[in-house]
């Protein structure tokens, strides 16, 4: 992973880099597919450069195990946990051992009964709940009361013990939250942090123009929701093929990879069953080439797979995908795709979210079918120039 | 097409010298990555990014301010600003690239339509060494930049702040891009030396097209090579050009409109698409839209189109790096090219820092080309090689007296060690730096000689190991013989390589023309016994044969 160079950030992204302050409390705003997690990785090893002790947080087990790898190969010294871990163990084990986090319900802190016991100095060691500069990626699918407690113990003596207010700097997108009970909404986390200074990122940093013009055909959420169209970043037209066989659906996929196999590949399906066809077929075509094929589930430990190894191509469940990223991504078997009784918006939503995972290239199929299959009436038509529709 | 000429050469010493010799010029932080990363100060249009600054008051030229900073209420905020950053050049400096270019010039200031060099900067100032900091903190991994070159200054001189209010301006910003350009090429093959060498051969057709397409300033070549170059393949050049000079890296790539494009360029240059030109966009196509599958792309049969298409599916330096050990597995002539055309594609500006490298020798470069290119009538190419005494020899290649790559011959560190191997024994194996291999001449009973050519299979590691051919020519062949070659004759070669005491294979060597007796040997394991033996055999064996059929 390489932090991307300064002619490949957005004149936006470039602003926050250059223009957010270092000390004072910082809140990035941006939808999906921004460059946020870019820039909280940048911001990180400028950070770093400041010989500040970096910490870095997010929701998803996936996303840290992206980031992990990321700052291993960036060679920051940066520290990046989820936030579960670093709330239970970093912040409050390690200042209150034997003692556990209060919690609401499981995986829930309470943070007004851990607020009470920091005033009431019933905590062992407070000084040791100190951290240098925080950096929270995915901030909207945390508790608005986490930055309420961050508030506090950014004020207090004990935790402080003479040292300068701790650094924050929040990356969040309210489009995004996950449930609204747990989640903040962007004026919660600006509220409840006193006045940050706040940034916006408002265009497509994933996706070339041609992907992310079909990916929002298919979006139904506000417009706010989705980043702004490229325009004048050119890629490959997205192409819907068909094919005789499964094996030859494959094999288009094993090609394009062997004559790209320095780039990232992913093949999105609906479910388990089409999950183990798809991948027992692409294992007897790229093994003898050396390509490897790895499939992923959700639950499954993230730190096994290479997410972002060239010349491997990742299988995976179209519930897995979100938060994750290829330079190509296929969509094979499109006539497993159940459109009766399915609610459109969620099949749109799905594609959404699918097609967004495609940074310079995807590829829809199907194989098999006497007929078209009835998903290719939800697919935008020929004449709306959105797909090339090679059937 | 830009004209490197936008204007008769540089007129020295016309700037007043009265006063003081140093002259201002204020911009910010922003703007002065873009210098730093151009290694140029340039006029607005001609900048990556431009964000607005005092070039807004010169129609986008340069403002260089004589002795000071202009006396009024904009300017005093404008530089009290933790952004604010003060270039300062020397008098000479600006003369030197100004030259007629200066679109106004008075007692206290000079408007310069021109780049001119950032390391030709005497100092960059900004408010505070704590802004400094600040600043280069956020620098990106890609922007090079020396800290000595900074210095804190609140305080400036003040001078009059009088400009005309229409400054006419030219438009030199393809000028300036045809520059990018081509220092992005040449700065790539010095940046990929290691990997492809430092013979220019195959790159130079590519060089010479390119400044002929771009500029039609007269442009000599006394390089001493003849260059053989296809009619196909002069179109072909000439078309892909001003694509590469057009690609901007932020703009995303297309392969499939890029191809569109070029077979467009062809049909308007020859009126018609060559018929070999045809089969090579139909597969040029066919591997773009993954219908059929790419084979390795050696140094065989037409290189610059292999060349061609290795860019057009790896098209930037960075997918070239490793490129080697990929299924394309290029040769070496090919991948030459195919950085020279990333690296034009690219430009020096938004180059990463592994292929510019430190600042001063990158900034340095920059000046060098400006040196060759800039405001020039005439640009005359040469190359030059002269071998040094020892295992080495140097290439120069160099437009207008400048240098731009220099560089000596190394000797391949596996073949050096099997040259050394060689020695010790007391075999008189010669290093052939030209070819990249090693040649003996062995001498056999009856006072035969047999050459035996050693080599390195560079193309691809085998499993992380290091791979060497011991090749001995046993009959020439001509490309057409070896088409026309019988089947029993074949049979016949395969059926002697199932030999029991036979320890190698006969061949067929398109690079030397002729049946070949070859052995194949991982180096990282080789004894002396084992190379004697292997020497010995394939030299006899070679020496030896005689057509069956």
């Amino acid at each position: 992973m390489k932090l991307p160079k300064r002619t490949e950030l957005s004149e936006e992204q470039e602003d926050f880099l250059f223009d957010a302050s270092l000390d004072k409390p910082v809140l990035c705003i941006g939808p999906p597919g921004t460059g946020k997690t870019v820039l909280a990785l940048y911001r990180a090893s400028t950070l770093a450069k400041k010989e500040k002790k970096v910490e870095l947080i997010m929701h998803s087990k996936l996303l840290n195990s992206y980031v992990s790898r990321s700052i291993k190969e960036l060679n920051l010294q940066v520290e990046s946990s989820t936030w579960h871990h670093w709330v239970y163990s970093r912040l409050w084990w390690r200042a209150n051992a034997p003692f556990k986090m209060p919690q609401l319900e499981e995986f829930l802190p309470n943070f007004q009964r851990a607020s009470q016991l920091i005033a009431s100095r019933k905590v062992k060691h407070p000084s040791r709940m100190y951290w240098e500069h925080l950096i929270v990626d995915e901030g909207q699918d945390f508790p608005k009361e986490f930055y309420l407690f961050l508030s506090l113990l950014s004020a207090d003596n004990s935790v402080l013990v003479g040292r300068p207010t701790p650094g924050l700097t929040v990356f969040a997108d309210e489009n995004q939250r996950l449930e609204e009970g747990r989640n903040s909404t962007i004026d919660e986390i600006d509220g409840f942090l006193g006045g940050c200074e706040i940034h916006n990122v408002r265009r497509n940093f994933r996706n070339t123009a041609p992907i992310a013009k079909l990916a929002g055909y298919f979006y139904v959420g506000l417009r706010t929701g989705i980043p702004e169209v490229p325009e004048n970043v050119k890629g490959p037209k997205p192409i819907l093929r068909r094919f005789e066989t499964i094996e030859q659906e494959m094999q288009s996929i094993v090609r394009w990879l062997h004559n790209n196999d320095d780039c990232s590949c992913g093949v999105i399906v609906p479910d388990r069953r089409t999950q183990r066809t798809v991948v027992d077929s692409l294992r007897r075509i790229a093994g003898p080439k050396g390509l490897r094929v790895q499939k992923y589930s959700t639950g499954q430990d993230a730190a096994t797979l290479e997410f972002y190894q060239s010349g491997c191509i990742t299988v995976i469940c179209d519930k897995s995908c979100k938060g994750l990223e290829f330079d190509a991504v296929f969509l094979p078997q499109l006539q497993s795709y159940r459109t009766e009784g399915a609610d459109e918006d969620f099949f749109r939503m799905k594609m959404y979210v699918m097609i967004s995972r495609a940074k310079s290239f995807i590829q829809m199929s199907f194989s098999d079918c006497a007929t078209d299959p009835k998903v290719l009436e939800m697919l935008p038509s020929p004449e709306q120039d959105l797909l090339i529709w090679q059937i | 097409m830009a004209d490197l000429r936008t204007s008769s050469d540089s007129q020295l010493s016309f700037l007043d010298n009265e006063g003081s010799k140093t002259y201002f010029f204020v911009t910010n932080q922003k703007n002065l990555l873009s210098f730093l990363s151009s290694g140029m100060v340039t006029p607005a249009a001609s900048q990556f990014r431009y964000r607005s600054d005092s070039r807004d008051v010169s129609s986008g030229a340069i403002p260089f301010w004589k002795g000071g900073i202009p006396q009024n209420e904009k300017w005093e905020a404008e530089i009290n600003d933790r952004t604010c950053v003060v270039v300062e050049y020397s008098q000479d400096h600006i003369e030197m690239y100004a030259g007629k270019s200066t679109a106004h010039l008075s007692a206290d200031l000079v408007v310069v339509n021109a780049p001119v060099p950032i390391s030709l900067a005497s100092s960059i100032y900004m408010l505070s060494e704590e802004a400094i900091d600040d600043f280069l903190l956020r620098v990106p991994g890609d922007v090079a930049f020396d800290r000595s070159l900074f210095s804190a200054r609140q305080v400036f001189p003040k001078v009059s702040d009088k400009i005309p209010t229409e400054i006419e301006v030219k438009d030199i910003s393809p000028v300036i891009e045809v520059i990018d350009s081509f220092a992005g090429g040449i700065r790539g093959l010095q940046s990929f030396s290691d990997e492809i060498g430092t013979d220019l051969k195959s790159v130079i057709p590519a060089i010479l097209t390119f400044l002929n397409v771009l500029s039609p300033s007269s442009l000599k070549w006394s390089g001493g090579t003849e260059i053989k170059v296809s009619a196909s393949d002069k179109v072909l050049l000439t078309a892909l050009v001003p694509l590469l000079n057009e690609h901007k890296e932020e703009n995303g790539y297309d392969p499939v409109s890029f191809l569109s494009c070029l077979e467009n360029l062809v049909r308007d240059i020859s009126g018609s698409v060559p018929e070999d030109l045809v089969k090579w966009f139909s597969y040029a196509k066919a591997l773009v839209n993954a219908e059929k599958e790419v084979k390795p792309l050696s140094d065989q049969g037409d290189i610059i189109q292999r060349a061609i298409l290795l860019f057009i599916l790896r098209p930037n330096l960075e997918r070239l790096q490793n490129v080697r050990e990929s299924s394309i597995a290029p040769g070496q002539n090919v991948l030459s090219l195919a950085v020279f055309f990333a690296g034009c594609a690219v430009g020096i500006t938004r180059m990463g820092a592994p292929f510019k490298g430190p600042f001063f020798s990158y900034t340095r470069y920059v000046k060098t080309v400006l040196d060759a290119l800039w405001n020039k009538s005439n640009l005359n190419a040469r190359l030059t090689k002269s071998s040094s005494k020892g295992r080495g020899s140097s290439i120069c290649f160099e437009i207008n007296g400048e240098a731009l790559i220099e560089s000596e011959t190394k000797q391949d560190p596996v073949l050096a060690r099997v040259f050394n191997q060689a020695r010790s024994l007391g075999y008189e194996v010669n290093y052939d730096l030209e070819r990249d291999e090693l040649v003996y001449e062995a001498h056999l009973e009856g006072n035969s000689r047999q050459l035996v050519y050693i080599e390195r299979l560079s193309s691809k590691k085998f499993q992380g190991l290091d791979v060497i051919r011991f090749i001995s020519p046993c009959l020439s062949l001509s490309p057409s013989k070896m088409r026309s070659l019988k089947k029993a004759h074949l049979l016949d070669l395969l059926l002697r390589n199932d030999s029991d005491d036979f320890y190698c294979a006969y061949a067929l060597s398109e690079k030397r023309k002729a049946l070949v007796v070859e052995a194949t040997q991982i180096v990282n394991t080789m004894d002396d016994a084992e190379f004697e033996t292997l020497l010995n055999h394939v030299a006899r064996t070679a020496a030896a044969y005689e057509p069956g059929i």
